[in-house]
């Protein structure tokens, strides 16, 4: 297949144009730009086109999207104030959908976020999976969120309104090479302290490579169009696993962390929220660890099964966490 | 009871959040319609701000809405064409700053509003910021005596990055002549006019540089000075210095104000006592300020009352003045001169 991949030269994306190429794909590779590939491995391999443009702007790179098969959409922001996350992750995507109409390329694999679920509707320790409901007060959570849920709305529309064949994954942390998510470390208490919000709780992880792999799946197998399905690996660890299996992999010194239960974590959040809407009528602006969506969403205990991933992509998450830790290790500059 | 008025929105980027939080909340307007190109930024505007619908085509918006005033919140190239669209529609116009590139654009625009008998006003929200208030205060009272100097220091790193120095997007404004530093022009001249009698503007020098190496913000450091009448006016802006600030100092006959629009204090040197007690009295009184300060700037970040805290302030007033019950917060004068003292630093410009 002939793959569009935006946000190629990003965490995520990077891992997927080479396990594209590995699979035997050409690639169309767009990057910002601005963007130095000097030192990206897979800019000058063959089957790569390089393409460059921003999203939030239409232009000449869209000439590229003719002759592809299928567009893979990775490219989105992932920190800023609103309007920037809106301009590069609703505007960016309100542009690469149009495009796609006018090369008459309707073949969409779009990377969403399993930050859109609604944490707060699932029970402790009951699974989250595609049938959870979505977010219903986005507001009370973060920006990434927001732009996030309003982008994959736009893309159902794009389904629904031009009959597009249209694969939505949406992966739960990625972890990978400088994003190692320090299982779930909330606040640095002062030097090598750091504050652990629910260390029992499982962590809702997938490795890069293992991520980029179903990615990929999702274009190759005509069984994913029409799905949404939730990209998590198998044998998830707890905060405390996962910094076991750190230590394993030879991360050194992490320092030490004192770890709060969740319900402990809920009482403050909860009781600083009934303060704030009693005595500033909810306009206080407190760190994300003590506002209860936002907690919630990042620490609430629960299940994540990846049945359904499996099943459809016909995926096999290829590196455990021991396996993709020291991976991950290994190719750390000593 | 009056009805409320009925308002609308075209540009549904960064800064409509600010007027878009006003007119949802406030009794005193019916948000009849907002304006994108983007569907996703009008569709998003509306629901979250309760407009009564979307409009990707301005003409559509006055003929369907019918709205009486008209926020135009474009890039500041769109501001001519836009306002003249919504004035010659009857609608009252507030525009985002730079209202205009120059005087002679400005003028064009404005003899448009008075022929409809229409109010066009550029938004000058920090006017209504609470340290700006108390100083216009304190000259009103006469506490600092005949105002002789005004100096404005902006420090922002505008070109590492943000809305001004990306490199894949260049900002709208990139192109006015001031580059990306132009966007700040506005809020500095009417920051420092406001302060001293009114005279004219000569003895302009100005030097802009780029130390940073970014040409997408065009201009990235800032020193001007000029005189208005006796007072002397400084603008200085960098993009290296730290920390990032919005300094103005106002200096009188009698005595001297200090404040920082983004943390926002009050430093007051005033005749407060006899002889060499004064200076010691000022220092007493002051050092108490800035503790004070320091809770206030605590509770003001928490409470999310940001440098936009005069926006509804001076809506509110406009809105008051389209009903008849206030007079117009910003009168033509108050936006001609900021645009001749603009144009007097970009034109005598000494470029490095």
């Amino acid at each position: 297949m002939k793959l569009f991949i935006t946000g190629a030269n990003g965490f995520v994306g990077t891992a997927v144009v080479e396990c594209a190429l590995d699979r035997g794909h050409e690639v169309v590779a767009m990057v910002r730009p601005s963007t130095r590939l000097d030192t990206t491995a897979w800019a000058k391999a063959p089957g790569v086109t390089v393409v460059r443009g921003d999203l939030r702007r239409r232009g000449d790179w869209e000439a590229a999207l003719s002759g592809c098969d299928a567009v893979l959409h990775l490219a989105a922001a992932g920190s800023g104030d609103f309007y920037s996350q809106f301009a590069a992750t609703v505007i960016g995507t309100e542009h690469l959908l149009a495009a796609m109409l006018d090369a008459e390329l309707l073949r969409l694999v779009h990377i969403s976020s399993f930050s859109l679920y609604d944490y707060r509707a699932i029970p402790d320790g009951d699974p989250l999976d595609e049938a959870s409901p979505l977010e219903a007060r986005p507001l009370e959570r973060d920006e990434y969120l927001q732009t996030k849920l309003i982008q994959e709305e736009m893309v159902r529309r794009f389904e629904k309104e031009h009959g597009a064949a249209v694969t939505i994954l949406r992966p739960g942390a990625i972890y990978g090479p400088d994003k190692l998510w320090n299982a779930g470390r909330a606040l640095r208490l002062g030097g090598s302290l750091w504050l652990s919000i629910g260390p029992k709780s499982i962590q809702k992880l997938t490795y890069v490579d293992n991520c980029a792999e179903a990615i990929v799946l999702g274009a190759e197998r005509p069984q994913a169009i029409g799905q949404t399905l939730n990209i998590i690996d198998d044998d998830l660890p707890t905060q405390r696993e996962y910094e076991a299996a750190m230590r394993r992999a030879g991360f050194g010194d992490l320092g030490r962390t004192v770890g709060v239960p969740v319900p402990m974590m809920r009482l403050l959040a909860n009781s600083l929220a009934a303060l704030n809407r009693w005595r500033f009528g909810g306009t206080a602006k407190l760190p994300a660890f003590v506002v209860p969506a936002k907690m919630e969403s990042q620490y609430r205990p629960l299940r994540y099964p990846n049945a359904a991933a499996k099943r459809v992509l016909g995926w096999q998450p290829r590196y455990t966490v021991d396996e993709a830790l020291r991976r991950i290790r290994a190719a750390e500059p000593r | 009871m009056n009805t409320p008025v009925r308002a609308a929105v075209i540009g549904c980027g960064a800064i409509s959040k600010e007027h878009l939080s006003f007119l949802s909340d406030s009794p005193l307007v019916d948000l009849v319609g907002v304006c994108d190109l983007s569907e996703a930024a009008r569709r998003y505007a509306a629901e979250r701000y309760g407009a009564r619908a979307a409009y990707g085509d301005l003409g559509e918006m006055l003929t369907t809405a019918s709205p009486e005033v008209v926020h135009v919140l474009t890039p500041p190239k769109a501001h001519k064409p836009m306002t003249i669209a919504c004035l010659e529609a009857g609608a009252h116009v507030i525009c985002e700053k730079p209202i205009a590139h120059d005087v002679a654009e400005f003028d064009s625009m404005l003899e448009v509003a008075n022929r409809h008998g229409l109010m066009l006003i550029e938004s000058q929200n920090l006017r209504f910021n609470d340290v700006i208030l108390q100083i216009k205060d304190l000259i009103d009272r006469g506490e600092l005596g005949e105002v002789l100097d005004v100096e404005v220091r902006i420090s922002l790193d505008i070109a590492s990055g943000g809305k001004f120095g990306d490199t894949n997007l260049p900002s709208p404004v990139a192109d006015l002549a001031g580059g990306a530093i132009h966007d700040f022009l506005p809020h500095m001249a009417y920051g420092a006019l406001q302060f001293v009698p009114d005279g004219p503007i000569s003895n302009v020098h100005a030097v802009w540089r780029n130390l940073s190496g970014n040409e997408t913000v065009g201009h990235d450091e800032l020193d001007a000075i000029c005189n208005v009448g006796d007072a002397r006016i400084g603008f200085r802006f960098s993009s290296v210095l730290e920390p990032h600030g919005f300094r103005l100092y106002v200096r009188g006959t009698r005595g001297q104000v200090e404040t920082d629009a983004y943390q926002p204090y009050l430093r007051v040197e005033v005749p407060r006592a006899r002889g060499p007690l004064s200076p010691i009295a000022n220092q007493a009184q002051n050092g108490w300020e800035l503790m004070r300060s320091s809770a206030r700037g605590l509770r003001d970040k928490v409470l999310q009352h940001g440098t936009y805290h005069g926006m509804p302030r001076m809506l509110e007033q406009f809105y008051r003045s389209v009903r008849g019950e206030a007079v117009c917060p910003i009168r033509p004068q108050d936006i001609r001169r900021p645009l001749e003292l603009v144009e007097a630093i970009v034109q005598g410009a000494a470029v490095r």
